[in-house]
């Protein structure tokens, strides 16, 4: 084993990750290579300090804050959940009777005004509003799941 | 969260919280919140700014739970929403991690190297002093983060690779080869730290 290749496994040897066969070969290679020994000597004190900091303590209570946090915002968001809570039955009850509003200007008004009807029933208000909603509920969703780690 | 295999346990929390069951919630984020904190930790450097982290963190899951499909996946989940507002709060705050012991570490790369020059010998002694941890926190500190938050929560937090590559939403493999370089590189650098202030002292 050389140099290069010992540098390589070192890791997975401190990890014990080797293979009976390659945990020798590194040893044979650090018991005759004083700068891979050096090299590795610097890592496990490196190592055993970062282990002498302990996992981090994590602060008592937290868990249940966290919670209450969770539960005292959504109870904050009155406006949201109002909108979560209708927008489904909102949205076909105003497509239809946005449909039988069409329905009637076209059956109604003479035939030279039907265009600028038109116009204004694909304008509707209660359309943006949902594209905003939707806009928004998938940002949230896309924000978590595509988003990917570098 | 340390056990892994209770992912089962973990899926049918959510299902329940998803509909609203707070009781459920309660105990995924019991189960979870260890994992998240030590996250936003090692991501952030601050423990006050982690617990933040962690509030908003459960914040979001409350809300979007039920939007996550496959209820299996729970963890990585929660974890990515971490990952996503640890990731704005440094990029609200406009600077990199800062770590508690940054005051202490211009002392402790000065005792590393001082020590050195007075004898080449005493490394081992050296390196375990709480002088150089700082200085090794130093070093790591200087590692691209990437490496950095792997290597802390491998060395410092001992997390598993499996455990790692659930909280980082990596694979397995990914966690291996960010370990290995975030290792030979603490290792060259505290090598060429010891070699550079040797060649002073000559």
């Amino acid at each position: 084993m050389n140099c290069r290749e010992c540098q390589k496994q070192l890791s997975d040897y401190v990890d014990d990750r080797l293979d009976a066969s390659q945990r020798q070969a590194v040893d044979g290679h650090l018991g005759e290579c004083a700068e891979c020994k050096t090299s590795f000597g610097l890592l496990e004190r490196a190592r055993r300090v970062l282990a002498s900091e302990g996992p981090a303590e994590v602060p008592g209570g937290l868990a249940e804050r966290a919670a209450l946090a969770a539960f005292a915002a959504e109870r904050a968001q009155p406006a949201r959940s109002f909108f979560d809570r209708w927008i489904p039955v909102a949205w076909p009850a105003a497509a239809v009777s946005a449909a039988a509003a069409v329905l009637l200007l076209l059956t109604t008004t003479p035939r030279t005004t039907r265009s600028s009807a038109a116009s204004v029933t694909n304008g509707d208000p209660v359309r943006v509003v949902l594209d905003d909603g939707d806009n928004d509920l998938a940002g949230e969703v896309l924000g978590v799941e595509v988003n990917d780690e570098n | 969260m340390r056990d892994l295999n209770d992912v089962k346990e973990l899926e049918s929390l959510a299902i329940r919280a998803a509909d609203g069951d707070q009781g459920a919630f309660r105990e995924l984020v019991e189960k979870t919140h260890a994992t998240t904190y030590r996250l936003a930790l090692r991501m952030l450097g601050r423990p006050a700014e982690a617990e933040d982290v962690v509030q908003e963190t459960y914040i979001r899951t409350w809300q979007s739970l039920g939007k996550l499909r496959d209820k299996r996946a729970t963890l990585a989940f929660v974890c990515r929403i971490t990952r996503n507002v640890a990731t704005d709060k440094l990029r609200k705050l406009g600077r990199r991690r800062i770590d508690s012991l940054d005051a202490q570490i211009g002392d402790g790369v000065g005792a590393l190297v001082d020590s050195i020059a007075h004898d080449g010998s005493a490394q081992d002694e050296l390196l375990e002093s709480a002088q150089v941890g700082v200085a090794v926190r130093e070093v790591v500190d200087q590692l691209k983060e990437k490496h950095r938050v792997v290597l802390l929560l491998r060395e410092v937090d001992g997390m598993s690779y499996e455990e790692i590559s659930a909280a980082l939403g990596v694979p397995v493999g990914t966690v291996e080869s960010r370990i290995h370089r975030a290792r030979k590189e603490l290792a060259q650098k505290l090598e060429r730290l010891a070699r550079a202030q040797k060649r002073e002292a000559a």
